[in-house]
């Protein structure tokens, strides 16, 4: 038998009357997308583990001011961003790396030559390597970088929840996607390049 | 179909943005190899990330958030109501009419306009009266607890 899930309004409305075991469910439901911006938004674990509390006691907070103008969860990720944000701030630590376009065109046209590097790569370097590769790739990003490719690509969030969350408009966010993306892609073949040698 | 190969922002349009993609972009994907595997690297790099392992809690974020609430939780189980109050406001209109039954039996034997007038009158004060006490009874008791 399937028991009913209980809604955002019900979960709000019995916190709001005391009712902890409520609370108790929305960080259930929710820990795993504050946990991914958390980690990739912060470096250091301490600070991690620190952040994942002070969110959930402000989203505890602040809950009765919650407007149903969004998903609760997008409510509580912003919450989660914004408290990173204001970390990094703190520790003098850049969100993202200014854009450097300077005499070059970011969007440059596909070279034919790419194919065969990468096909070349494709035999010698295994999938678990290439996930390793790939996994610190990600970690070289910036904050922002990381964090809107994991919403996007892992938590499945639409552009317009993203551009809630991070306070972009959607324009910019598509770009910084773009961006990031590239970068990725880039930086894995430069890497089996490298790998081949 | 355009002849130069495409940009990357277009492939990527291609793969993560269909539906706002360009048609003259579909048609060059199409008839172009190239163009192709670009759009292929793409897709892998969305499935490598998409497999990507979850970062793994070494700790119970929720036992530990909720040992940090303030201590609002001691609330009584059941839920508050006003029925106590208008019960006591019931006895109090009860006990005056019982201790004043002799005046109002007179009143009532007069039995004319007037009287069932002031009555109901009377009356219709007392209920708004009553309401208005409990209505802002519970706003105060809902604020105390929301305060926490
Ligand atoms: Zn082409």
């Amino acid at each position: 038998m399937n028991k009913k899930q209980p809604t955002d309004k019900e979960l709000i409305k019995k916190v709001l009357r005391g009712d902890s075991s409520a609370f108790n469910i929305i960080i259930t439901n929710t820990q795993g997308l504050v946990i991914s911006i958390i980690y990739k938004m912060i470096r250091n674990n301490e600070d991690r583990k620190d952040i994942s509390q002070e969110v959930y006691l402000k989203v505890y907070s602040k809950l009765s001011g919650f407007k149903y103008k969004s998903k609760l969860s997008t409510w509580i990720a912003t919450i989660t961003y914004n408290t990173c944000l204001n970390h990094l701030e703190k520790k003098r630590i850049l969100v993202m790396e200014p854009i450097n376009d300077e005499g070059m065109d970011v969007w440059e046209t596909i070279s034919g030559e790419m194919p065969d590097d990468n096909n070349q790569t494709e035999r010698y370097v295994s999938d678990k390597e290439r996930s390793e590769i790939l996994g610190s790739e990600i970690d070289k990003l910036s904050p922002l970088y990381k964090t809107i490719v994991t919403l996007y690509h892992n938590e499945e969030l639409s552009y317009q929840e993203i551009a809630k969350i991070t306070n972009l408009p959607e324009g910019t966010l598509k770009n910084y996607l773009f961006r990031a993306r590239k970068k990725l892609k880039d930086n894995l073949l430069s890497n089996y390049k490298r790998g081949d040698l | 179909m355009k002849k130069e190969h495409l940009k990357e922002n277009e492939i990527q349009e291609y793969v993560f943005d269909f539906r706002n993609c360009n048609y003259s972009i579909i048609q060059h994907i199409d008839n172009c190899n190239t163009c192709k595997k670009a759009v292929t690297d793409y897709t892998l790099l969305s499935e490598g990330i998409k497999t990507q392992p979850e970062p793994l809690l070494e700790y119970d974020l929720a036992e530990m958030v909720m040992a940090k609430l303030p201590a609002v939780e001691k609330k009584p189980k059941r839920e508050y109501n006003s029925s106590g109050l208008v019960a006591l406001i019931l006895g109090i209109i009860g006990a005056t009419i019982y201790l004043f039954k002799n005046n109002i039996s007179t009143l009532v034997k007069l039995n004319d306009i007037a009287t069932y007038l002031i009555i109901s009158i009377g009356a219709i004060i007392a209920v708004l009266w009553i309401a208005d006490i409990v209505k802002s009874h519970n706003k105060k008791i809902n604020s105390i607890y929301l305060q926490h």
